[in-house]
């Protein structure tokens, strides 16, 4: 894929600007994080980016294609939005297993493998109902790097996770980067942020009020 | 079309919808049992006398049509609101149009709400087929009385009975179809899936007493969908009903969804 692009991006809610003006370019086979302080509007930007954010404004280009124009929603996304949300009744991997047929293309073997990259294990007869805050959140994981797709992104990751999982995360994204994948995270942890973006946005009322290459 | 799969398969495959058949049977079962109680052995009895539908003699009718309603919406009607909730949709939605998502959660209630109607209808009228024969109806009785007045299908009732009952159960699980679409309307102002579920329930209840009024050419939703007609019900009352109970919760649906821009 050839990236993507977001120009002037705006957006009001009831009179008030969540979005104005938001310019970026993110380009495949690298980390772009997004930091800010609560409310600062990264979440509406990474709504945006995968269509569940109409704007008002501007456009988001996604390989060549603009979103809600040319596509109604990206062609290959995965995406972790606030907290994960599953069918209670249904186990982590038939949670999965459900959504990748939506997609095509998506094989079990892919399902398995999106588990245990998490640290999930894919024969585990649990229903969701009874996962714990961070098996959720791995589930969320799982369920945006499934079948690894073109585009993720990812709101705070790594909440509720422990060190371990947290680390065998990192591990993960970053060999997505390596692939060839444009990788959208949002996290209030700035050591963590710095460690895997390869660019770090600051987010500012709405806007991006800065762009920082890590390690320059 | 993948998304019409998954959500149908989520509608039929899950508790509430077993649910809600094993309720609507079970009161049709009652009514059956207490039939074969009063009547086993006087013969008198015929097919159309004793069907859930049609049968006037006990409660299990009225009980049935006052519960019509949470029959329908219970299987999946309150999916559109945990979905929104929950943040589920968002899975959806980035893997599919939200029209197509919007456009098969809606196919997907009505099927479900459809089916839990007509399923106890037809497990009733296959058991009291089996055990009563179907003679036409005695033209001395209340019942054939109650529907001959009737503009809906009184011919089909006396020379065809078990006709009449395919048509009725035909026209109560597209009512009950489309009582899931008004649920779905409801989960836009809800606060909660039991507030989803009941407000259908609690508009059919309303209706039904404030147009009963004097009991002939009632446009009481309630008094429409049951096949006794205890009340005079004029065809087109009920092609008006059906059309408005369709075309509204569609509508408001589709601009509700025109202007969600954030999920």
């Amino acid at each position: 894929m050839s990236g993507i692009t977001v120009e002037g991006l705006g957006k009001k809610i009831k009179g008030t600007v969540i979005l104005h003006d938001v310019n970026m370019t993110l380009e495949p086979g690298r980390i772009y994080g997004l930091r800010g302080r609560n409310g600062c509007g990264k979440t509406m930007i990474m709504r945006s980016l995968c269509g569940l954010l109409i704007p008002d404004k501007g456009t988001v280009t996604i390989d060549g294609e603009v979103l809600h124009r040319d596509i109604k929603f990206p062609r290959s996304v995965g995406v972790l939005i606030e907290n994960p949300s599953f069918l209670p009744q249904y186990t982590g991997y038939r949670n999965l297993r459900m959504l990748a047929r939506l997609t095509g293309g998506i094989s079990d073997s892919d399902i398995r493998t999106a588990l245990m990259r998490t640290g999930l294990d894919p024969d585990d007869s649990r229903t969701y109902r009874k996962y714990s805050l961070g098996m959720k959140q791995k589930l969320g994981i799982a369920n945006a790097i499934m079948g690894e797709p073109d585009v993720i992104i990812l709101d705070e990751p790594i909440n509720a996770l422990d060190e371990q999982t947290v680390e065998n995360i990192k591990t993960e994204l970053l060999k997505l980067r390596d692939a060839g994948k444009v990788i959208v995270i949002a996290c209030h942890d700035r050591d963590e942020l710095e460690f895997l973006s390869d660019i770090i946005y600051e987010i500012k009322d709405g806007t991006v009020a800065g762009c920082e290459v890590v390690g320059e | 079309m993948k998304i019409y799969g998954f959500e149908m398969g989520r509608a039929f495959r899950n508790a509430w919808f077993v649910a809600s058949v094993a309720m609507g049977t079970a009161i049709g079962i009652a009514d059956c049992m207490l039939c074969v109680r009063q009547y086993r052995n006087i013969g008198e009895k015929a097919l159309i006398q004793t069907w859930l539908g049609t049968d006037y003699q006990f409660a299990y009718n009225s009980l049935f049509y006052v519960l019509l309603p949470l029959i329908a919406c219970l299987p999946y009607a309150g999916s559109c609101f945990t979905d929104m909730k929950s943040g589920y949709e968002r899975n959806i939605c980035v893997k599919t149009s939200r029209l197509s998502y919007m456009a098969a959660k809606a196919v997907s209630v009505a099927a479900s709400g459809a089916a839990s109607v007509a399923i106890p209808l037809l497990v009733n009228l296959f058991v009291c087929a089996g055990l009563y024969p179907n003679k036409l109806p005695d033209k001395l009785s209340f019942l054939y009385a109650g529907i001959i007045d009737c503009d809906m299908f009184p011919r089909l009732f006396a020379l065809h009975p078990v006709g009449y009952c395919l048509v009725f159960t035909l026209l109560d699980a597209v009512f009950g179809g489309l009582l899931g679409l008004v649920a779905m309307c409801v989960a836009r102002w809800s606060g909660s899936r039991f507030s989803t579920i009941m407000g259908p329930f609690a508009l059919y209840v309303f209706t039904g007493v404030i147009f009963e009024g004097d009991g002939t050419g009632t446009w009481s939703a309630m008094d429409m969908v049951n096949p006794l007609q205890n009340v005079v019900v004029y065809r087109y009352q009920m092609v008006t009903m059906y059309v408005g109970v369709c075309i509204i919760p569609l509508l408001l649906i589709y601009m509700w969804h025109r202007r969600r821009d954030i999920l």
